[in-house]
């Protein structure tokens, strides 16, 4: 911003002012990272190192006990396992009919496509929890409850994707697809061989955006796949909690940690390009 | 942003028809096209538009999921409703959070955002940092907050212990449950407002500070009257899909409080889940849920509504 850097010599009133930014940064990192940093520490110590205040700032010498407890208790191994699984199949699900969707919208032509078109753009406002109710009934009459397909099937339609890949695709010049035409490629060529490659920055937001996402699902999963072979991380924690004895905070946090990693890793291998994405997704 | 989605595009790429040569559309390109869309339309259908009507009608029903069939009763769920003391105090709780939550979080995303809308090192990570709360796992993060939240031994104790002041019981007090849910969800929605924020400023044309400077104008009235209204449509924005949001919390209410104590923490979304999934009231759920959707459709075309008048650009 113009406002800040204008003058360009050395002052100091800029030094100040960097040094009091960099101070609310810092303090606001902090703020952040101290629960997931506590989760960490806790998850490292013995009940003695933990129950204790004022609170033990250290990492501790439990670690191993506390995972493999963890592990063993929540059966984490096949937790996570089934998040993994889910996630990776909504995100490509997801994937595969964004892309033909928000095509299909570009490039064919005909009276009702605006329609078409509506109902998805309402579809992509209806909130999920307002319809657990019959979408239950659903997946009981259809048998699927504690399947992996409650966990998949109803989460591939992606109204956000389409949206997001008929904007990218309206800014595709004109004389691509005449381009395209006249080297004599068919219309499937063309989505293969053009489209598909432009796309490839926006596919990698939705995918790792999607698998966030489905990585973070709690209602669904706890309504409808709560049982032990189809059970999700999220869902899956609760037993580290629900005891009848006193809950064992520091077991607790390394079923925490396992949960929250992943999404985490993700986030820091990818955040430029995933912050750059959602950007694309402000509508949702 | 502000984008209007039923928008032309700017050049029309040729239609399949043209690819092929041909002079019209033709049944060919209807069919490819139905064929394309297929997928996302019948699972549309099936899980998305078909619940929706078929809540409709258990709304006006009465079920426990165990006989056979539900049991038409018109509008009972709907009167049992409005009086249902329950139902109004879970109202009342979800405005409590949505405001309270939203009204400083929002002020907290502004102000970051405007810290860093200037050349600072490191800015990359401070804003990749504070927007990761985004992407944490409700329920886990839920856990982690509920040991925090300890009455005795939880870390937040500390900070109160050094200003000499007692720690409230956060999760066992009906006074203390909405504003502990509260700190939670500033903590994990603040990173999203100010990237959001933060991609707002940076579209103010730098042009526009430097002729409002020229003219004399201090810092406080290029943010008076420059940065504000330019970022109107932006807060717009924030306000009603946090409100949209803040309707549909649920992971951590499920986890840190259950709705208690005496449904001091019930959130709407976790009332519709208990009746349904633990009392078996599924026709009065469906009703909730009915109410929960008019609300959001109503937000929904308030703001395109409000937008046009409201939000300068």
């Amino acid at each position: 911003m113009t406002l800040l850097n204008s003058h360009r010599q050395f002052s100091p009133l800029r030094l100040g002012r960097a040094l009091s930014a960099h101070a609310v940064m810092v303090f606001a990192v902090a703020l952040t990272l101290f629960p997931m940093v506590y989760a960490l520490l806790v998850s490292t110590q013995t009940t003695q190192e933990y129950y204790t205040f004022p609170p033990n700032l250290l990492p501790g010498t439990g670690t191993l006990h506390n995972f493999a407890v963890a592990f063993e208790r929540a059966a984490l191994a096949r937790l996570v396992f089934n998040t993994t699984l889910i996630s990776l199949a909504v995100a490509f699900g997801k994937m595969i009919l964004s892309v033909t969707a928000g095509f299909a919208f570009v490039y064919f032509d005909f009276r009702g496509k605006l329609v078409f078109f509506i109902v998805i753009f309402l579809t992509h406002m209806l909130p999920v929890p307002v319809r657990i109710v019959p979408t239950f009934q659903l997946m009981d009459q259809l048998g699927w409850v504690n399947t992996y397909w409650a966990l998949t099937i109803p989460f591939f339609a992606s109204a956000t994707g389409t949206l997001l890949f008929r904007q990218l695709y309206m800014t595709v010049p004109a004389s691509l697809a005449d381009a395209a035409r006249i080297d004599g490629a068919g219309p499937l060529q063309f989505l293969w061989n053009i489209i598909v490659p432009i796309s490839r920055t926006n596919l990698m937001a939705l995918f790792l955006i999607e698998f966030i996402y489905m990585w973070n699902q709690y209602l669904w999963p706890l309504i409808v796949a709560n049982a032990e072979t189809t059970r999700v991380i999220q869902v899956g924690l609760k037993v580290l909690i629900a005891t009848d004895a006193a809950v064992e905070w520091n077991i607790v946090m390394a079923g925490v940690v396992v949960a929250m990693i992943p999404p985490l890793i993700v986030l820091l291998l990818t955040q430029k390009s995933l912050i750059t994405g959602l950007s694309l997704f402000e509508e949702k | 942003m502000g984008k209007n989605p039923f928008a032309k595009p700017a050049s029309q790429p040729p239609f399949l028809h043209q690819m092929l040569g041909l002079t019209r559309y033709h049944r060919v390109e209807r069919l490819a096209f139905l064929a394309l869309i297929a997928p996302n339309f019948i699972l549309f259908g099936v899980f998305t538009f078909w619940p929706l009507l078929y809540n409709l009608y258990l709304s006006f029903t009465k079920w426990n999921m165990i006989v056979p069939n539900p049991t038409w009763i018109g509008l009972d769920n709907y009167a049992a409703m409005i009086q249902d003391p329950i139902f109004w105090r879970v109202l009342w709780n979800t405005i409590y959070l949505a405001t309270g939550s939203i009204t400083i979080r929002l002020v907290m995303a502004l102000a970051l955002a405007l810290v860093l809308n200037q050349k600072l090192a490191g800015r990359d990570v401070y804003r990749a940092i504070i927007f990761s709360p985004t992407f944490t796992t409700g329920a886990a993060i839920a856990l982690v907050w509920a040991w925090i939240f300890h009455k005795d031994l939880g870390l937040l104790r500390l900070p109160l212990s050094w200003l000499g002041l007692p720690s409230p019981n956060w999760l066992a007090d009906v006074n203390w449950t909405i504003p502990a849910l509260i700190i939670v969800t500033i903590w994990r929605g603040l990173g999203y407002d100010m990237v959001i924020f933060l991609a707002g400023l940076q579209g103010i044309p730098a042009e526009l500070y430097e002729a409002a400077r020229v003219d004399g104008a201090g810092r406080w009235a290029l943010f008076r009257h420059i940065t504000l209204p330019l970022l109107s449509p932006i807060t717009f924005f924030l306000i009603v899909t946090s409100i949209i949001g803040a309707l549909q919390v649920f992971d951590i209410v499920a986890v840190m409080t259950q709705g208690g104590p005496m449904n001091s923490s019930k959130v709407y979304v976790y009332y519709v889940y208990e009746n349904a999934f633990k009392f078996f009231k599924v026709g009065y759920a469906a009703a909730l849920s009915m109410v929960l959707f008019l609300i959001t459709l109503a937000i929904t075309i308030f703001q395109t509504r409000l937008s046009r008048r409201w939000v300068h650009y």
